[in-house]
Formats: structure tokens, C-alpha cells, sequence
């Protein structure tokens, strides 16, 4: 029998769909935007819903002008959330009832790593904080 | 042999997927995808039936033979069964 391949982009509301039913979904994730941390067809992310408030640097899954976006919160306070993909300097402004989901671990290269390892957090702060930095100079390559 | 309770057919943009249901966690990385014949096999496998029917299924609704028939019937409830599906 002929092989059939959905792509991630297809399956976003099944898996919206499982974490609105409250069982995590694991899929890989497609795009370069969430780069180092996350790898186009390479990294796995297994989504929870959101059942507790969310935090800075928490990456979320969230519906952003009809599409779904998997970046990572960078500013928040009561009424918004300012999300960003960590290879772009574009925003996203978004509020908490866009949110589908939250990262709790990611595997690449047969490696988990859980969303609260406070290593990867601290590679976290030290990628955003020379974000800019990276993204001009990489322009200039 | 049938379906086990807990799986369920889903369209995905015109392509058919089986997703687990009732487990706690959903691996979308190695879901099993369905063309047309392994759709309607996948219905037809919601009742109890035995493998001669399936292969009557598919000489019914596709022009092969009863070899090419029992070949794919075989390769599709070995792939169901490896998953845990039946």
C-alpha cells in the first residue's frame, strides 16, 4: 500500500485537539524560528496543557492570527504576553486565553531535556539577552 | 480480530490517521497514516471479522488479485498489530 505523510502544519488541530482533551502531544517541530534551542524535523516537543499561570521563558503554543505559533514568552504582565521565536526579533502579542499549550521537555539527538532544567534556563537568558546581537551579526555573514 | 477500544479514525487535510484516544500522552511522531484501501479496512475492522473477509473487501472494491489482495491485507493487520492497534 502507497504511503501517506501529513505534515506538523496538518496535524495542528489534532494536536490541539489532544491537549485540549488533557493528553500531552509530542511532535516535532517544523521552522527555524525557535533555533538553537529547537531544530526544524529534529527536535520533539511534548505539549501540556495549560493548566497553571505561565512564566517568562516558558515556551507556549499559542493561536496567533489564524495560525498556530510555538515560540517562547519574553515579556509578560497582567493583560499581555509578549511572545518571540528565538532566532527572530519580530513579536507576538498576544493574551492568555490564546494559549493552547506549554513545552514541559524537548528531545533532540536522543537527549531530553525538561522545560524547568535550570541550565537550559540560564542558556536560555544568556541566548535572549545577546539575541540581538546574534541576529545583526548574523546578517552581516 | 478488531480494533482495540481507544483508537479512532481522524481526517488530517484529506489524509486519514488513527490517533490513540484514551492514553495519557499522544506521540504524533509515529502515528499510522491510511490511504483509501487501509481506510476502509480500518472500518471494517471496528466489527470482529476474520481475515478472508478483509480480503474479500478488497477484491470487491479494487481490480487485483487474490494474491495482491492477501499480500496488502496481511502487511496492513501486521503493521495494526505492531502498533498495539488490534
Amino acid at each position: 500500500m502507497k504511503k501517506e505523510v501529513v505534515t506538523t502544519k496538518d496535524l495542528m488541530r489534532v494536536v490541539v485537539e489532544t491537549i485540549n482533551n488533557n493528553q500531552k502531544a509530542t511532535f516535532k517541530v517544523t521552522g527555524s524560528s525557535m533555533m538553537p534551542f529547537f531544530k526544524h524535523e529534529e527536535t520533539s516537543v511534548t505539549v501540556v496543557k495549560k493548566e497553571k499561570a505561565v512564566r517568562q521563558y516558558d515556551v507556549i503554543l499559542f493561536r496567533y492570527q489564524g495560525s498556530y505559533k510555538l515560540h517562547r514568552i519574553i515579556q509578560m504582565n497582567e493583560e499581555y504576553i509578549v511572545a518571540s521565536g528565538d532566532a527572530l526579533l519580530s513579536k507576538e502579542m498576544i493574551k492568555v486565553d490564546d494559549i493552547i499549550g506549554i513545552v514541559e521537555s524537548f528531545e533532540m539527538n536522543g537527549i531530553t531535556t525538561y522545560s524547568s532544567d535550570k541550565i537550559y534556563i540560564k542558556h536560555v537568558k544568556r541566548h535572549l539577552l545577546l539575541k540581538p546581537l546574534i541576529i545583526r551579526l548574523r546578517r552581516f555573514k | 480480530m478488531k480494533i482495540k477500544e481507544g483508537f479512532m479514525l481522524k481526517n488530517v487535510a484529506g489524509k486519514h490517521i488513527v490517533v490513540p484516544v484514551g492514553e495519557e500522552a499522544v506521540n504524533f511522531n509515529g502515528l499510522i497514516t491510511l490511504n483509501s484501501s487501509g481506510k476502509m479496512l480500518f472500518e471494517a475492522l471496528q466489527k470482529d471479522v476474520e481475515m478472508i473477509q478483509l480480503v474479500q473487501l478488497m477484491l470487491v472494491k479494487y481490480d487485483i488479485d487474490e494474491e495482491t489482495a492477501k499480500n496488502d491485507v496481511n502487511a496492513f493487520v501486521n503493521k495494526l498489530k505492531s502498533k498495539g492497534i488490534i
